[in-house]
Formats: C-alpha cells, sequence, structure tokens
C-alpha cells in the first residue's frame, strides 16, 4: 500500500508543490532517487501514475462522492489530506471538505483508478467546511 | 405636446405582428437556456478539467470585475444600436462561441476569452431583450408584455436548471457547454421570427433614438442625477446584497442537512422559485397597470427580509424549499418591475438601454459583496447569522424604497 501511494505521491508533488514549498522538492528528488535511476519507463508511468486533481471520489456504500480539488502537504512536503467538494446542484450550494490522505484508497477496476473514501455520505455531507486560510479540519479515520 | 410625445402618438397606432411577439416569447425563453451553463457550474466544469482552485478563483473574479464595467457601456451600445436585433444576435453568437471555447480548449487564456465574450455579449443581451420589447409593444402595453417575457424566462431557466443539471451528471459537464453551443442556434431562429419593420428604434430607446443626432438624448449626468433612477439603484443594489448569496448558502445547508435526497432538493431550491415566476409574472405585469409600480416593488422588496428571516430560522431541508417559494415573488416583480420603472423614467430620454446598465452595474456590485460578506459570516458566525445578516440589507433596502421612491407610473395611464 505504501509503495503504490508513493507512486501515486510523486505526480501529486509535482505539480502542486514543487515550484511552492522548497523542501517539498527535495523531498520529492528523495523519493525518485528510490526509484531506479534511469528516467521513469514510460509504459509503468501511463500504467501506474494518474493525476488526482479533479477525480471523482466514491464513498464506501459507491456513493458519488464528490471530487478532489485540491491536496494538502505538510512543512515537509509530505500530502496528508486532500480537499474534495461534493453535493449541490449546477454548482451550487457545493461543500467542500478535507479528508485525511489515509481515509482514501485507489483502487484499479480494469481501466481505470478509483478512488474511494472510507466514509459514508452521512459522514462526509457533516464534515466541517473546509476554510483555505485556517489550518484544516482533517477528517481522520478511525481505523 | 412634446416632441417625444408627438412621435409615440405618431406609432402608437403600429400593433406589432403576432410572429414577433411570438418570436419575443421563444426568445426570451431559449435566452434564459444559453446562460445557465455559465454560472456556478463553470467552476465545477474547470475541477472536472483539472484546474486548481486558485485559477478558477481568478477566471471567475476576472469575469465579476468585467461585468461591473460592461453594464454601462452594454447598455449605451443597445440606445445607439439602430437594430436592437442584431445587437441581440451578435450577443447570442458570442455566447454561442464562448460556450464552444470553453468546451474545446480548456487553457487559462481561453477560459479568461470566453468569460470576457460571455459577459460583454451578456451585457448587451439583457438591455437588448428589454430594448425589443419596448420597440415592439410600446410603453403603453409594456408592462404585461414583460411579465410575459418573466414567465417564458422563467420557464426555460427552470427547463435549462433541470436538463442541464442531469447532463452535467449523467453525462458529462463538457456536454453542458457543447448544448449551450447548440441552444444558440434556435435562440437566433426565434430572434429571426421578430420582424425588423415592428420593432421601432425610437419606442425601444425610451424615446428619442441617439442614432437621429438631431435630437439631443439625455446624458449619463443627467440621468444620475433623476433621482428615482439613483434611489432604485441603491434599493437594487441593497436587494442583491442580500440577495445573491442567499441561493448558495441554502444549497450548501441542505447538502449538509440532508443525505439522501441533497441533489434533488438543492436542485428544488433553484427550480420551484422559477415555477413561483413564471406563474405570477404576467398577473405582476397586468397589476403594475392598475396598482402602479410602487406597491408591487414594496411586494417583491419585502419577500426578500422575509425569506432570509425564515431561513435563519428553519433547519429543516424540506421547510427550507418551501421558504425559497417566496424567491419567486421577487423574482416576478424584479423581473416585471425594474424594467418597467426604468422605461417609465427613461421616457423621452432616448437612454432606456443606459439606465438598465446602470442597474445592471448597482445588481453586479451588490452581487459580488454580497458573496463576499455572506461567505465572512458564515466562516465566523455560522449560516444562520449569514441569512440574519442578508435579512437585514433586504430590510433595508425595503425600507429605503418605503421612504423615498417615488411611484413612476405616468398619471395619464
Amino acid at each position: 500500500m505504501s509503495t503504490s501511494r508513493r507512486v501515486y505521491l510523486a505526480p501529486t508533488l509535482a505539480i502542486f508543490l514543487l515550484c511552492q514549498i522548497a523542501p517539498s522538492a527535495a523531498q520529492l528528488s528523495g523519493e525518485l532517487a528510490a526509484q531506479p535511476a534511469e528516467p521513469l519507463n514510460p509504459t509503468l508511468r501511463r500504467n501506474q501514475l494518474e493525476s488526482v486533481l479533479g477525480k471523482e471520489v466514491r464513498t464506501l456504500v459507491e456513493e458519488d462522492g464528490g471530487r478532489i480539488i485540491d491536496l494538502l502537504a505538510d512543512r515537509n512536503g509530505r500530502v496528508r489530506a486532500a480537499v474534495i467538494e461534493f453535493g449541490g446542484f449546477l454548482g451550487i450550494g457545493t461543500r467542500k471538505i478535507a479528508v485525511d490522505w489515509s481515509a482514501l484508497r485507489f483502487e484499479g477496476d480494469g481501466k481505470q483508478t478509483v478512488v474511494i473514501v472510507d466514509m459514508t455520505r452521512d459522514q462526509l455531507r457533516v464534515a466541517p467546511e473546509y476554510k483555505p486560510n485556517e489550518p484544516a479540519v482533517v477528517r481522520r479515520l478511525s481505523e | 405636446m412634446r416632441d417625444w410625445e408627438a412621435k409615440e402618438a405618431a406609432h402608437a397606432s403600429k400593433a406589432p405582428s403576432r410572429a414577433s411577439l411570438r418570436g419575443l416569447d421563444w426568445f426570451t425563453f431559449f435566452v434564459a437556456d444559453i446562460q445557465t451553463g455559465f454560472g456556478p457550474f463553470l467552476a465545477v466544469y474547470l475541477t472536472t478539467q483539472k484546474w486548481t482552485q486558485v485559477d478558477i478563483g481568478l477566471v471567475l473574479a476576472v469575469g465579476s470585475f468585467a461585468s461591473l464595467l460592461g453594464q454601462v457601456p452594454g447598455g449605451w451600445l443597445v440606445d445607439w444600436a439602430r437594430s436592437k436585433q442584431r445587437a441581440a444576435a451578435l450577443a447570442v453568437i458570442g455566447i454561442g462561441v464562448s460556450a464552444l471555447l470553453i468546451a474545446l480548449a480548456p487553457t487559462f487564456v481561453t477560459i479568461v476569452a470566453a468569460k470576457l465574450l460571455h459577459v460583454g455579449a451578456s451585457s448587451v443581451l439583457g438591455p437588448a431583450i428589454a430594448a425589443i420589447t419596448l420597440g415592439l409593444v410600446g410603453h403603453a402595453a409594456v408592462g404585461p408584455r414583460l411579465g410575459r417575457n418573466a414567465r417564458f424566462a422563467a420557464i426555460g431557466n427552470g427547463l435549462a436548471a433541470g436538463v442541464m443539471g442531469a447532463c452535467g451528471y449523467f453525462v458529462s459537464a463538457q456536454a453542458v457547454f457543447f448544448a449551450t453551443a447548440v441552444l444558440a442556434v434556435p435562440t437566433l431562429l426565434a430572434l429571426w421570427r421578430i420582424r425588423e419593420s415592428d420593432v421601432d428604434p425610437v419606442r425601444a430607446d425610451g424615446g428619442i433614438n441617439a442614432c437621429s443626432a438631431s435630437q439631443p438624448t439625455a446624458t449619463l449626468g443627467r440621468l444620475l442625477r433623476n433621482p428615482a433612477l439613483l434611489i432604485l439603484a441603491a434599493c437594487v443594489l441593497l436587494f442583491h446584497l442580500a440577495n445573491a448569496a442567499m441561493l448558495p448558502l441554502v444549497g450548501s445547508d441542505v447538502t449538509m442537512r440532508s443525505s439522501r435526497w441533497a441533489t434533488a432538493l438543492v436542485a428544488a431550491c433553484i427550480i420551484t422559485p422559477q415555477l413561483v415566476v413564471a406563474a405570477i409574472s404576467p398577473t405582476v405585469g397586468q397589476l403594475a397597470q392598475t396598482w402602479g409600480r410602487r406597491p408591487l416593488l414594496l411586494i417583491g422588496f419585502g419577500a426578500l427580509p422575509l425569506r432570509g428571516a425564515l431561513l435563519a430560522w428553519t433547519n429543516d431541508p424540506y421547510m427550507i424549499v418551501a421558504v425559497q417559494t417566496i424567491d419567486g415573488v421577487s423574482g416576478a416583480v424584479l423581473g416585471v418591475l425594474v424594467p418597467l420603472t426604468l422605461a417609465d423614467i427613461s421616457r423621452g430620454t432616448g437612454r432606456f438601454n443606459l439606465t438598465q446598465g446602470i442597474i445592471g452595474s448597482a445588481t453586479g456590485i451588490g452581487a459580488t459583496l454580497s458573496t463576499i460578506g455572506a461567505g465572512y459570516l458564515a466562516d465566523l458566525f455560522g449560516s444562520a447569522t449569514a441569512f440574519a445578516g442578508l435579512a437585514a440589507s433586504g430590510l433595508f433596502a425595503f425600507v429605503l424604497l418605503l421612504a423615498m421612491m417615488p411611484e413612476t407610473k405616468p398619471a395619464a395611464e
């Protein structure tokens, strides 16, 4: 699980953090160094790495759980949470919540990867709203 | 008899054809349809295209700012244009092209361009519909006709919300913008059914056509010294300061409070007021002729603080949907009475559409501040306080209207 997570983490960091947080760049190169020294095999890249921004999220019972719209990293550049937007109609009345990164599971269903959040829709909807200027309230999953 | 009165009398005998009136019905219906996707839904679409929140916020801010700047020039342009249909047609084409750009090339530059194109087109299209209406039927009959326009626009809004929402949910967010571009075609066809000869350009500007240079038209400075226009603009600004953030807050509350039916209930919050507008607008237009403008404006403006107070008080999602019917009352009154009052105020100035631009700016300023203010209140004190704050602004608009707004209906009618 942790290896597969790192596979997703790399492009994520590259996209969102590289230009903002210097330590993340160090972290990223550290992670890449752990991989084989030559550039990543293009087929491997195509099959195993996927952009997560805008990706749909399902809840435990396969309900529509919204979409990943942002990622939150700590000062070491580690992704800690995903901001998920859900609900509403025609973009009116949506809610944003920050979900602990470990509460998200990436599962392959044939061609595509599906992101599943280990929560029910009811847990999602009552979670406190995510606000960009304040420290995010991250829902931790009690496993 | 003043000159514009003589001109009006000369045109009074000319009744518009049935085809033109039908064309206007469908035109208002389809214009409502093609505008649906450009609202908050654009943000949803851009998230599906892997846009970051920063970029989405930037594009939306550019759009709001351009819209504030564009309203007055848009109205001025419609006054200046000899053919209101041609101005409207160009605007519809602009909106269609904008939708295509959004669907086909969601890069930052194209989306900013598409957004600006849409804002420019909309700032012409809004006044152009009212100008065509006034040009078709004249001042004496414009009240009931604006009521009919509002009915068709509301049916268009309600249907489009349902269809576009379903399209976005079941097909893709991109499909919504393709559908918008396709719908621009029947919009143009409806517009073509309105005969050029039926729309009197002099009537459409509220008296004197700006093109005929021999007749001096009122300057912006002179218009801005009209107390009725200023009071109406202030009331409209306060109204939208109260109103604009209410529906998003309502939707967010419903999303939080209802599990299974959240999507359907938020849809109901959007569509229910449109049903009410469709039902009562023609009556509002008729009543404006007999009661005058003031009593109806007071009802419409009074409904808003009542709605805000009820929303602050209730938590039940079904009750929230019920309260949203009150929004239909405000919607019908503002949809009919604001252009009607402007037609009264601008009568004989040849600047009907410029006054619409001024009110459009007031709407934009109010709506922009509303979202910022309500977001702030909701963050700090919760949604009930935000609703109460919005209701207070609505109450202020009502009191201002009650204390200062004169009756604008001409005594002769």
